[in-house]
């Protein structure tokens, strides 16, 4: 039986779409209104508010917990200060990654996970002989995320501390005690706010009242998956196959393999996967992961040819689309779409490292009319869109 | 400085250990727990051979003794005209068939000793595969046939006396959690018949253990070992209670693998699939152990109560949802007028149990001398939940399973350390320690 979440009271009126999506056993909103296209703009123009109570919480507690999360995420847990949040993948013994996510250090031996996928029986197998408490939260904590350039003064307004960025800290919102901390997936400024469950609703009313001048608007994921696109964020199953449902071993991918060698801390002298990482880093990791732009002149070329005018995607596709260079196959991109901010047809690709440079000539197929095309394309840096008010 | 360190002083590391000092490494052996006076199970000529020990092997003779309901005893001898006599009295079929049963299952025991005395088979292994063909046709058949078998079926098939098949299908059972009528049991049967006469379904008693604990060559440490030190992947020895360090580029441990791997090794260096699995390996303790003193000793040596295949298999219904058998199947061995009684099945936290002592007693109390004095004993601290096998023996958690596929060549993950213990392959005390030394030489 699907789920609904903390917010759903709040949600489902609000939804006039009826466009629902699973996320994690959960029913949330697709869109709000009947097209995504308002949400959308919101997130870079003013607030977009995102029911994200389905991510999977763990906290993890004790004298132990900084040690049990540094043996499972690839960053160093152990050296983030009370307060800071880290984005980190973790991966298996092999140095696969498995599934990604947030630790925050709440304070001195406590810890709060998210993550993507279920993870309460990774955790225990790594805690073997450990002194620490894990406890999954996911239903107990209602999750939102503020995303926008008016999100800091729409929570300022109702008494939330400034932070920086990737920083978390308790707080008190029009009464309500939550945590807030400065993180997102739209590569935004951005806020996410963490209460118990049952104040879920209250907190819903608060920020919606004190985002009602600065224009916030409730989005939906379609919305969501444009910005982080736009800002050159990994999806789970989307992305990168999980290590843990890879059925070959061609699927299974490193975090060097997904531009996340930044965060392998291969100075820690222990975690999952490390000696492979190590190896790996040594030789070089095969594939890269990269932005990719369409040349519009060529997309307009291939619509010509058949007499239409271009046809652009309205929503991020998920699906994967075959890369050309040299004229042989060099890789793939698996998230792709318009970027109305941007005016650019954009796409996240694995390619092979030879073919990764930016600037690299490519091409990426196009079905028009029922034909396979190729237009022509480019490697590029990601994030394509990165605003200095992410981390101002 | 030594460069081996066997960790526990039973069969399997005492001979691990004086293999390898016969091959010319500094041993230290460190003695965990008191040592066993005796050691059950066989010894192979060769492993008596290489260490150049006069061991002394005995079976009671006749091997066993089943009480029949209305008086008399059922008594197989190694002597197998004997047996046949004393099976005719219940039936002449199965009398007939005993001779030709022993044969059959003979054959295959050879092929399981064999086996033994290696690393345990692949299943792509030529070798291995020959070896099975050149059992010949019938006997391949029945190796390939009998192994995942119920005990209780293949007694059926070939003897109708539910005295001889009850007695028999108990003792494929010792020590494991389950019935003569759960698959895999008839390998037991051959399990302990490997390294027997033929005809003799039992393993025997030796002082192997005890010879190796009074011979010189091996640097003997009485203490517990707290943890196995890493470096880089590679072991670097292992730190006793107290906190000394015993450094050695090489450490064999013959205490179950759960303890070496995820207790005595640092968390964080092993990929935690694997110690799940571990984790997962089944190690149930399932009989109770009785010292009984009697007013003086009976005029034999063992007497097997499990008067027939049904009785077994409802003592195990009966730890099957947690209970102690109300009727257990009772093993005695009598050494003048002490006896030992295997009691089975009591599950592990019950096997201390109060009761447990009053049933023995009441079952046995028809055939033994009477009893002056009755104890109960806790399993020996090596057994992990009361499993001398350390991993039970079942089909699933032997050969190239044993205790798990990764860890069956003894080898861990981590260099230089290595397993030795009755959860390894063949589960015969002294030979996985045999079979440990000699992969080390190869290595």
């Amino acid at each position: 039986m699907l789920k609904t979440t903390p917010f759903h009271e709040r949600t489902a009126p609000l939804c006039a779409s009826h466009a629902w999506r699973r996320w994690a056993g959960h029913v949330v909103a697709s869109s709000y209104e009947l097209t995504h296209e308002r949400e959308y703009h919101v997130i870079r123009t003013a607030a977009a508010l995102f029911d994200v109570s389905p991510l999977y919480k763990y906290m993890v507690r004790g004298r132990d917990a900084g040690r049990l999360l540094d043996l499972v995420v690839t960053r160093n847990v152990q050296k983030a200060a009370v307060g800071q949040v880290l984005y980190t993948p973790w991966c298996d013994h092999a140095g696969k990654v498995m599934d990604d996510g947030t630790v925050a250090r709440l304070n001195d031996t406590t810890f709060r996970m998210t993550s993507a996928e279920p993870n309460l029986r990774w955790l225990q197998d790594n805690a073997a002989g450990l002194e620490v408490d894990i406890t999954d939260v996911t239903g107990g904590i209602a999750a939102l995320s503020l995303q926008g350039p008016a999100a800091g003064s729409i929570l300022a307004s109702i008494g939330a501390p400034a932070l920086k960025y990737f920083r978390i800290a308790p707080a008190t919102l029009h009464g309500i005690a939550v945590t807030v901390s400065r993180t997102g997936y739209t590569g935004d400024l951005g806020y996410e706010i963490w209460a118990e469950a049952g104040n879920a609703l209250a907190l819903w009313d608060a920020v919606m009242e004190a985002g009602r001048p600065y224009g916030i608007m409730p989005a939906g994921l379609l919305a969501l998956d444009m910005a982080r696109l736009e800002a050159g964020l990994i999806l789970i199953d989307v992305d990168y196959v999980p290590a843990r449902k890879a059925l070959i071993e061609s699927q299974l991918s490193s975090p060097y393999e997904l531009d996340l060698g930044w965060t392998v801390n291969l100075d820690k002298e222990r975690f999952n996967g490390r000696d492979a990482l190590v190896a790996e880093k040594a030789r070089g990791p095969a594939w890269q992961f990269v932005g990719v732009e369409v040349e519009w002149s060529s997309l307009e070329r291939l619509y010509a040819e058949v007499g239409l005018a271009t046809r652009l995607p309205s929503a991020t596709w998920r699906m994967s689309v075959p890369l050309y260079a040299d004229g042989e196959q060099v890789g793939y991109a698996t998230s792709g779409g318009w970027s109305p901010l941007l005016k650019k047809y954009i796409a996240l690709a694995h390619l092979r490292s030879r073919w990764a440079a930016p600037g690299t000539p490519l091409e990426m197929e196009m079905t028009v009319e029922h034909r396979r095309r190729r237009a022509a394309a480019r490697a590029v840096k990601k994030p394509f869109f990165d605003p200095p008010r992410k981390r101002a | 400085m030594s460069d081996v360190v066997v960790i526990g002083a039973d069969a399997n590391g005492l001979v691990a250990a004086h293999l390898l000092a016969r091959a010319g490494h500094k041993v230290t052996l460190v003695q965990e727990h008191g040592a066993r006076e005796r050691t059950s199970g066989w010894v192979p000529a060769a492993l008596a051979r290489e260490l150049a020990l006069d061991v002394a092997v005995e079976w009671p003779d006749p091997w066993l003794r089943a009480p029949l309901d209305g008086g008399g005893v059922l008594e197989l001898w190694r002597d197998r005209a004997k047996s046949v006599d004393s099976i005719r009295r219940l039936s002449a079929r199965d009398a007939g068939a005993w001779p030709r049963f022993c044969e059959r299952m003979s054959a295959l025991a050879r092929l399981l000793e064999r086996i033994y005395l290696e690393p345990p088979p692949s299943l792509v292994d030529l070798r291995f595969a020959l070896r099975v063909r050149r059992l010949g046709r019938e006997a391949m058949e029945d190796f390939m046939r009998l192994l995942p078998m119920p005990v209780a079926e293949l007694l059926d098939e070939w003897f109708a006396s539910d005295v001889l098949k009850g007695a028999l299908g108990a003792l494929a059972v010792r020590h494991l959690h389950q019935g003569p009528r759960s698959a895999g049991t008839a390998f037991r049967l051959l399990h302990y018949h490997a390294g027997s006469p033929s005809g003799v379904f039992r393993s025997p008693m030796s002082n192997l253990a005890a010879l190796l604990h009074t011979r010189a060559g091996v640097g003997m440490r009485e203490a517990k070992v707290s943890g196995i030190t890493v470096r880089g992947g590679e072991v670097t020895g292992v730190v006793l209670d107290g906190g000394q360090e015993l450094r050695a580029p090489l450490v064999l441990s013959a205490a179950d693998p759960r303890r070496t791997l995820v207790e005595l090794v640092e968390p964080g260096l092993l990929d935690p699939d694997l110690l799940r699995a571990l984790r997962n390996v089944r190690a149930r303790g399932v009989a109770a152990k009785i010292v009984l003193t009697l007013e003086r000793a009976p005029e034999w040596q063992t007497l097997t109560l499990a008067p027939s295949l049904d009785y077994v298999e409802r003592a195990y219904d009966d730890v099957k949802y947690g209970r102690i058998s109300a009727k257990p199947w009772l093993d005695v061995m009598a050494d003048g007028a002490s006896a030992e009684v295997h009691f089975q099945y009591a599950p592990h936290e019950q096997s201390t149990d109060a009761t447990i002592g009053e049933r023995a007693a009441k079952l046995l109390a028809p055939y033994l001398p009477p009893i002056k004095q009755g104890k109960v004993l806790a399993p020996p601290a090596p057994w992990p939940e009361g499993q001398p096998h350390q991993a039970e023996l079942a089909l699933d958690q032997a050969f190239w399973m044993r205790p798990l596929p990764e860890l069956a060549g003894y080898c861990t993950p981590i260099k230089g350390l290595w397993l030795c213990g009755q959860a390894m392959h063949p589960a015969v005390a002294g030979i996985a320690g045999y079979n440990c030394a000699r992969e080390i030489g190869r290595a």
